[in-house]
């Protein structure tokens, strides 16, 4: 059974301005899902290819309270013959960008006041499965589906040196260590531009610890960005630094990829020269992901397995590290694991 | 037959993470490199705006030669059969939304 869906838009005190149908783009939590298998072993370790991921199933969980066709989740799942299906609930907060562009097009259409708070619903309504979009264009492409670079290796060893709590870790997040030299190297990168962005990107392996079974992610360096355009609150990464990061891995010659990216947010209380004594309260002191981060992340780096760091400065604070990452397919804050220095690991053979 | 596929060419592509990578087959020598980066944009699902609408510039980096191709080159004159392209954006990060520009 198909579904299509549909957007519901409320005013604060409840009165609904309208209702909009709309098309969600499910691939991110496809993807989240596919991945919540290959770690628990149930699917085969590969990046999914578009096609696997526009098979996934994606049905609504009617709320409990209101019914038909009132939405409180998707149930997004890959069947498999035999055997249970992996699956997973997707909150609606995962349409709140479509809900966000709704509204803006309600302000454009005057039926919503500029910066009034609404709400929103999800509504489904069972439909015929659409017929597959014809080719495009003069020529054809394939996809090429790529095994996980697993490596195997121990997290209980891991998770026996690393430092620091793991703190706003989701149960379904997938484990990640940071070397402490990584997050000393990119505060003092982030020291050295001062009032400007800087960043750059994270590499190294996707292990698999066959026992329990789990994956996590090993980070063993960053390769600060070159031909970067850097202004105080923009960081404009060219192709140019795409091409160097790729020949500075390549070089390394240690079989790692590309996991991640970080960047730096200077004090921007201070960029704005903000009273010192608002700098306590200002919304903008705390760490936070930008539509522009989202963006990027959601671009480069769309794997589950893909997390950024962020350095973030603030007159509170001082320079701060927060990890963000992929979670029932949205990007959001989420904790880390710290490896204290010289203690990283060599060990690993093949998947 | 053959002279249609003498008048193609194919290549292996991905982005820059290497996360995402396709074969594209019969792609026109007369076609430009601008031409195929959109034909690749479209069917390979990389993101054609960013994040304010704005269409994100992306370069072809040709790895037999270590060199970002111009949208106006000839695919027939500036690639070979079974080359590997990496498709590369222009993108911003950052904390605009902080500083209120």
């Amino acid at each position: 059974m198909s579904y299509r869906y549909a957007l519901e838009i409320f005013r604060d005190d409840g009165t609904r301005i309208a209702q909009t149908a709309v098309e969600p783009d499910w691939t991110a939590a496809a993807q989240w899902v596919h991945f919540t298998g290959v770690r628990r072993g149930a699917l085969p370790p590969v990046m999914p290819t578009r096609a696997t991921l526009a098979a996934a199933s994606v049905a609504p969980v009617w709320h409990s309270d209101r019914g038909r066709p009132h939405v409180s989740a998707v149930r997004v799942g890959f069947p498999q013959p035999g055997r249970s299906a992996v699956e997973r609930d997707i909150p609606i907060v995962y349409l709140q960008g479509v809900a966000r562009a709704v509204a803006a097009s309600l302000v454009a259409d005057g039926r919503l006041a500029d910066g009034e708070p609404f709400r929103y619903g999800v509504n489904a309504y069972p439909t015929e499965a659409a017929e597959p979009a014809a080719a495009m264009g003069s020529f054809d492409v394939e996809e090429i589906e790529q095994p996980l670079p697993l490596r195997q290796a121990s997290l209980a060893e891991r998770r026996r040196v690393a430092t620091g709590e793991a703190s706003d870790t989701g149960a379904d997040d997938l484990p990640v260590f940071l070397p402490q030299a990584i997050l000393d190297e990119t505060m003092a990168l982030a020291r050295q531009a001062g009032d400007v962005e800087t960043g750059g990107v994270l590499v190294g392996h996707l292990c698999r610890d066959p026992a329990l079974p789990e994956i996590f992610v090993e980070v063993t360096t960053q390769i600060a960005a070159t031909h970067t355009q850097a202004h105080a609150a923009k960081l404009t990464f060219t192709a140019d630094t795409w091409a160097a990061v790729r020949d500075a891995v390549a070089l390394r010659r240690r079989g790692e990829v590309m996991v991640g990216w970080w960047h730096y947010h200077p004090d921007f209380c201070r960029v704005r020269q903000c009273p010192a004594e608002r700098r306590r309260s200002c919304a903008v002191s705390s760490a936070f992901f930008s539509s522009e981060d989202v963006a990027l992340h959601a671009t480069l780096f769309p794997r589950p397995h893909n997390t950024a760091l962020l350095i973030s400065d603030s007159t509170t604070d001082g320079l701060r590290a927060s990890l963000f990452g992929w979670r029932q397919g949205m990007v959001t804050g989420r904790g880390f694991d710290t490896l204290p220095t010289g203690r990283q690991h060599a060990d690993a053979g093949g998947a | 037959m053959a002279e249609a596929a003498a008048m193609t060419m194919g290549f292996r592509v991905s982005d820059v993470s290497g996360q995402n990578a396709v074969r594209a087959s019969g792609v026109p020598r007369s076609s430009t490199v601008g031409e195929l980066v959109d034909g690749l944009l479209a069917k390979m699902g990389l993101a054609r705006i960013d994040s304010e609408g704005r269409p994100l510039n992306y370069q072809a980096r040709l790895e037999r030669e270590g060199r970002h191709l111009h949208g106006s080159e000839r695919v027939g004159d500036a690639l070979q059969e079974d080359d590997e392209l990496t498709l590369a954006p222009n993108i911003d990060a950052g904390g605009k939304e902080g500083v209120g520009f």
